[in-house]
């Protein structure tokens, strides 16, 4: 095409040459332009060369799409950008569509389907693309100037003091838990500035945690179960179950668990429940009726349990569980408290241990990580992230084929310092999915709440070559965020805290840190761009600029030069 | 043994077990019987069938994805670009090959195939930037200015507000 341009001034060249490009031999006609330097054979031949093979826009449109849904979502906005077909094709709402439910399903987050449904195919792009784009600005931007007003933040003012709440992922979704109220408030999709309080439930006067959230369903969510209780509880402990699904304006109560002991932790996983308090850890099929318990022993200072589809993963001082689950029983009704241990063996069958060796001291805790095996095409590997002793560790489990037990490979990868050394580790706030990394949130001593990114999907193959670029930590927030009450959602690039800094207002912020971010980087590159020398169409702007100023200049000089020479005049007349 | 006639009117024999991975030619067979005469494949060309034949071969006995089963945990690890060492070994070709792989494959009907084709190009543009794309496969950028602006407006994600 550039040629035939070209070649329009000059009137002499037969009509064929319009066809040269495409048919090189062509003997009737000998433009020597055609061949001149400006035009390399290279071209004709790379040309030629592209009309006999097979192009990849030249693939049926059906199999472009299986291209597309095997792509993770930036690089597909970055295809489309290409050329117009497949700009046209992948701006399809379809290909958003897909891509969202899988960046969905991937990530646990939540947003049912009629909200899907409502959403343009510019907010599912937007959607989909950013757990990505959270993931690389934490990985390689790794500073957020500390500029509040730069932030897209939305302030919600409450008159009850507000407990706890959580981000649920996706964004869009905000449990807040209120003195005898649990509220679900609804984000907008792509902004944050349109807010619904869409649903209400009465709950217990003394739940002052959100312990665990659940997404019930697969790539389309059903609805969500929320665990609350009192951490700071020490007799008649009750763990309460909500459910909330899409569409209902109220929480209902589904379960009422109780136990003894001072709740450390829980985790909500389909019909279970697992609860770990300093006294006991009980496993509740809450739908059932199924029990298990066991005595734990105050010496282990377990402080975290984690619930996976089999095992349950609990971590204490030096030491890593991972239990399969056992086999529950009916459940006897009392009236009068908690049941009695079914089991007083002091654990559960089928054990894996991991244990530090690194020694005693103060950080050297287990925080144990999600098992997450869904990147990984063998469903024999199964992985789970530590963090203790200032280090991040993945270790491979396997699954022995006889027993189903989990064994550990004795393969491991360990990335460190995290800079967690100078910060109380036990702010750890929690660990969060997003798109196969565990990003980690913690206080550190001024109050900033960071990020810490784990690794990218290692594979077994990845695990004898320790990657340490792939560990980053961002500093998210600081000055705001004053105690524990936040959340952070990795997917959504959403932060959400109580504002606390103003005595009798409670104010709820959520921050588009995904946006700030993005914003501060792009402001850094124009910076940067305008730094550089000016290119060949800038300069006569430049110029004019420049002659205009010293023309300004010029005048007011010869004003003034007037204005002597009219004095001067003045008064040679006057003399 | 089954005779396949290709679009340069090659003839290859393979065993019955090994094209039948094709639910094509699986259903042909299905169809016409147990019979000698070839089965012509207009679609295909000798050096593409080569190489078809030769991943049927190693994945032969394996079994056949069935239509709809797991569908949705299917659709959720398409994504996860894993391709097992020997077809990454047999998919590394020039991109001429491999698209004409992908389309023997979806002509042909070999699932497994067609996902490991297509995997293949996902992991070729993985973490590329449009240029480095264009330059990988020949792409002539075919906006113009005012278009560029206005899709690289689009994809600025922070903007408005």
């Amino acid at each position: 095409m550039r040629r035939v341009r070209r070649d329009r001034p000059n009137k002499a060249v037969s009509p064929f040459s319009l066809l040269a490009p495409v048919l090189p031999h062509h003997s009737t006609v000998t433009p020597t332009r055609l061949i001149s330097i400006q035009e390399p054979m290279k071209f004709t031949s790379s040309r030629r060369c592209i009309t006999k093979n097979r192009r990849f826009c030249d693939l049926p449109e059906d199999l472009l799409r299986l291209i597309f849904q095997c792509s993770d979502p930036l690089d597909l906005a970055n295809l489309g950008k290409t050329c117009k077909p497949l700009y046209r094709l992948s701006s399809e709402r379809i290909t958003w569509l897909t891509a969202f439910k899988d960046v969905m399903a991937i990530n646990d987050m939540f947003i049912p389907p009629n909200a899907i449904e409502e959403c343009t195919a510019g907010a599912l792009k937007y959607a989909a693309t950013a757990p990505s784009r959270m993931l690389s600005l934490i990985l390689d931007y790794p500073l957020l100037k500390k500029d509040p007003s730069k932030l897209f933040t939305h302030r919600f003012v409450t008159s009850e003091p507000v407990h706890d709440l959580f981000l649920i992922p996706g964004g869009c979704y905000l449990a807040i838990l209120q003195d005898g109220r649990l509220d679900i408030w609804e984000l907008n999709m792509s902004r944050i500035s349109v807010n619904r309080f869409i649903a209400s439930g009465v709950c217990r006067q003394d739940a002052r945690d959100i312990l665990s959230v659940f997404r019930v369903g697969g790539t389309s969510p059903l609805g969500l179960r929320i665990a609350t209780g009192d951490k700071a509880a020490f007799y008649d402990t009750r763990i309460n179950v909500y459910e909330y699904r899409p569409g209902m304006c109220d929480i209902p109560l589904i379960a009422e668990l109780r136990t003894r002991g001072i709740i450390t932790s829980a985790s909500l996983r389909g019909n279970l429940c697992a609860v770990l308090t300093d006294e006991s850890l009980v496993v509740w099929d809450y739908l059932h009726g199924l029990y298990a318990s066991w005595p734990i022993s105050p010496d282990d200072s377990f402080d975290k349990i984690f619930l996976d589809d089999d095992y349950l993963t609990i971590s204490g001082a030096k030491l890593l569980n991972i239990w399969e689950l056992p086999q529950l029983q009916t459940c006897p009704a009392r009236a009068d408290g908690p049941p009695p241990f079914t089991s007083e063996s002091m654990l559960p069958p089928n054990s894996t241990y991991i244990t530090s060796g690194q020694g005693a001291g103060s950080n050297d805790r287990f925080y144990p990580v999600r098992l997450h095996d869904w990147y990984n095409s063998n469903p024999e590997d199964l992985f789970t992230d530590t963090i203790s002793n200032n280090k991040l560790t993945r270790h491979r489990l396997q699954r022995s084929q006889a027993s189903g037990k989990p064994t550990l490979s004795g393969d491991s990868i360990s990335i460190g310092p995290l800079g967690l050394r100078d910060a109380p580790v036990n702010t750890l706030k929690e660990h969060r999915l997003c798109n196969g990394f565990t990003v980690t949130g913690y206080n550190n001593e001024d109050s900033e709440a960071q990020a810490l990114v784990a690794p990218r999907h290692l594979v077994s193959s990845d695990l004898q070559t320790p990657r340490d670029q792939h560990s980053a930590k961002a500093v998210l927030l600081s000055s705001q965020v004053q105690d524990e009450r936040w959340s952070f959602d990795p997917t959504s690039g959403r932060l959400v805290y109580v504002d606390a800094s103003e005595p009798d207002l409670r104010t709820i912020c959520v921050v588009d840190l995904l946006k700030a971010l993005e914003n501060a980087q792009r402001h850094e590159q124009r910076k940067s761009a305008t730094e550089q020398s000016p290119t060949a169409a800038e300069l006569p702007r430049i110029i004019k600029e420049w002659v205009f100023k010293r023309y300004l200049k010029l005048k007011q000089i010869l004003l003034v030069i007037r204005e002597y020479l009219r004095d001067r005049i003045r008064n040679n007349i006057v003399n | 043994m089954v005779l396949l006639v290709t679009s340069d009117n090659e003839q290859f024999n393979a065993d019955k077990d090994v094209v039948e991975r094709s639910v094509l030619i699986k259903n042909m067979l299905e169809d016409v019987g147990e019979s000698d005469q070839p089965i012509p494949l207009p679609n295909v060309s000798s050096s593409v069938l080569k190489k078809v034949l030769e991943y049927c071969e190693h994945h032969r006995g394996e079994p056949l994805p069935s239509a709809d089963a797991d569908q949705s945990q299917d659709e959720t690890r398409k994504r996860t670009t894993d391709i097992s060492e020997w077809d990454q070994k047999f998919i590394t070709v020039d991109q001429e090959m491999l698209f004409e792989i992908i389309l023997a494959a979806n002509y042909l009907d070999i699932k497994s195939l067609l996902d490991v084709g297509c995997k293949t190009v996902a992991n070729m543009i993985k973490g590329k930037t449009p240029e480095e794309i264009r330059k990988l496969f020949n792409i002539v950028n075919d906006f113009t200015p005012e278009e560029e602006a206005q899709i690289k407006k689009e994809n600025e994600w922070a903007e408005d507000r």
